[in-house]
């Protein structure tokens, strides 16, 4: 079977260090890759260069066989989709018009949004826990709920690859298990690539990690292989410690001692 | 998608009221059967007031398209028609054609000229990477042809100084041809509104944009050489006309115009039916007397659009 994405020695510049070089990656249908690395490393770089919105600087990624830079945006975006970190909004507009402009790349340039786009709009709106808020102006949602926003544009993007930029960015704990529960239930049929700062988040929802490390190196397998003390350790710079939680459940935790003010009693 | 018609409808009525209404005012009382009569009334009407409110109409509706598409361009709402420096080039390449002493058409021309050296000078300084820096360049651009503004009047003759500040402030009543102003609106309502989805996406940001299949570059390229085409036709008829081009797209946002299918063809009504009312305002209120309809514009406007912001959306 094609991946849905490979890249082939791809180095990217991430402003003036090096994000990854001579990567090689191959991700298929199926898989839930996490990113991780710390910050200012380069991976929303990384994240940019997959889906072709930024310049690499040497290299070759391919979606489903095919070279993306040779690829029409249109085509791009029907197989990769991208939930950016923060999201930007100059203008108003209300919640289903912005979920709405997920269906862009699916219909043709001379034609309007029908029914069923109206309705795949709001399918997705009521998946995320939007349902009812349709009218209102996306700039009166809090921020937790602008981040549900983004992801419903995703969801009705309908893209093969998810890319996700953070995407527990702003949610709360019960939101943060809600929307990648969401995302995992899915994934048989897609796969998923999500840029995250928890540890704990990709041991429960990758199968797969990529780690970036310093000057461009990579560490990249099964997360079996790749998440433990050690590389994880080394890659935040911090003593880190695993602890067997419910359910068989690994959490990582940082060793550090509490600075002096923090100890118990003195809050 | 309903309430966007009906918003294009109403502002379709208020403009073809503006048209009645300019068409209707003026020193001499005109009927309507002066438009099949041959008589001086017939001269009149058609001669004198439609080739205005023409020009008034069609200036203001190229504004506040060029306007609305700047502040996609530079995903700014408080970009106008003239942030990159437009007018600036315009009104200087204009006040040296006085000087030179030629006639209106020249000035007319000479304002076209300037106003397009100006758009390629700030686009060539800056290009797209970053709009920061598009929109930076352009308000620096802009500083250094207010100054040279400034060096042109201190040395122009008395006798020139009011012909030129009158230009400056806006200014219907030079009777240029209203073909220019025609051409250049259909035009830009041709090529703008095939974009409208494009451009609903761009205001979102550059890579949000580019991530959903949208060809940024090619189109931030085509929405500055439109909004070039559409300004500096404006400048050309009527000086540099403030207000028009900043306030009539964010009143048609207030009013719920968020699609660009609507606020494009929106704003050009609603522009165009706003100057044109300022302009018959303008010329009637203290005749014979003139005031010049961009002051009159503003003073419609301030209230108008301070309204619209205190109104709950």
């Amino acid at each position: 079977m094609t991946p849905l994405l490979e890249a082939h020695r791809l180095s990217v510049l991430a402003g003036e260090k090096w994000a990854c070089k001579e990567l090689n990656l191959s991700i298929c249908k199926g898989e839930r890759w996490g990113i991780l690395g710390v910050n200012g490393i380069g991976k929303t770089s990384l994240l940019h260069a997959l889906c072709g919105i930024r310049e690499i600087q040497s290299g070759q990624i391919r979606l489903k066989g095919r070279p993306i830079a040779e690829m029409k945006r249109r085509e791009t975006a029907r197989i990769a989709g991208l939930l950016f970190q923060d999201s930007e909004d100059h203008f108003p507009s209300t919640v289903l018009e912005t979920a709405l402009i997920g269906r862009h790349p699916h219909i043709p340039p001379w034609q309007r949004e029908s029914p069923v786009d109206e309705k795949i709009a709001l399918e997705a709106l009521s998946a995320v826990g939007l349902a009812g808020t349709e009218q209102r102006l996306a700039n009166t949602l809090s921020g937790g709920e602008r981040r549900r926003l983004a992801l419903a544009t995703l969801l009705v993007q309908d893209p093969e690859l998810y890319l996700l930029d953070e995407p527990t960015n702003h949610l709360d704990l019960r939101h943060q298990i809600e929307v990648l529960d969401l995302l995992a239930n899915r994934s048989a049929e897609k796969a998923l690539v999500m840029v995250l700062h928890d540890p704990n988040l990709a041991e429960r929802y990758c199968d797969r990690i990529l780690m970036l490390l310093e000057a461009g190196q990579t560490m990249q397998g099964a997360k079996e292989d790749i998440l433990n003390e050690s590389s994880l350790s080394r890659l935040y710079d911090c003593p880190i410690a695993s602890i067997q939680g419910p359910h068989g459940r690994i959490f990582f935790a940082d060793q550090t001692a509490p600075a002096s003010g923090l100890k118990a009693g003195c809050l | 998608m309903k309430s966007g018609k009906k918003l294009l409808l109403a502002l379709t009525l208020v403009a073809a009221a503006s048209m009645t209404l300019a068409l209707m005012s003026g020193s001499v009382k005109i009927g309507w059967q002066a438009i099949a009569g041959s008589g001086l009334d017939h001269e009149l009407l058609l001669h004198l007031r439609l080739p205005r409110a023409v020009n008034a109409f069609t200036t203001g509706a190229l504004l506040a398209l060029a306007g609305t598409l700047m502040q996609v361009l530079l995903r700014n709402p408080l970009a106008d028609p003239y942030v990159l420096g437009i007018s600036g080039g315009a009104a200087v390449a204009a006040l040296c054609a006085m000087l030179l002493g030629l006639e209106s058409t020249g000035t007319s021309i000479g304002a076209f000229l300037g106003a397009m050296l100006s758009m390629l000078l700030v686009f060539g300084l800056s290009g797209f990477e970053r709009y920061s820096r598009l929109l930076l360049t352009g308000i620096v651009i802009a500083s250094g042809w207010g100054a040279l503004i400034t060096l042109i009047l201190a040395v122009a003759p008395e006798g020139e100084l009011r012909g030129m500040l009158f230009w400056l402030m806006g200014n219907l009543d030079n009777s240029s041809p209203p073909y220019p102003g025609l051409i250049a609106l259909i035009l830009g309502l041709m090529l703008s509104l095939p974009l409208s989805r494009d451009l609903n996406i761009l205001a979102r940001g550059n890579l949000v944009a580019s991530s959903l299949g949208v060809p940024v570059n090619r189109l931030q390229f085509s929405i500055y050489l439109i909004c070039a085409l559409l300004t500096s036709v404006a400048v050309m008829t009527a000086g540099s006309i403030g207000f028009v081009g900043l306030i009539v797209p964010h009143g048609l946002r207030r009013l719920g115009g968020h699609d660009h299918r609507i606020l494009l063809p929106g704003a050009a009504l609603l522009g165009g039916s706003l100057l044109l009312l300022a302009d018959t305002l303008a010329r009637t209120v203290v005749a014979p007397q003139q005031l010049p309809a961009g002051a009159i514009m503003a003073l419609i406007g301030v209230p108008l659009f301070l309204y619209l912001l205190r109104r709950k959306p």
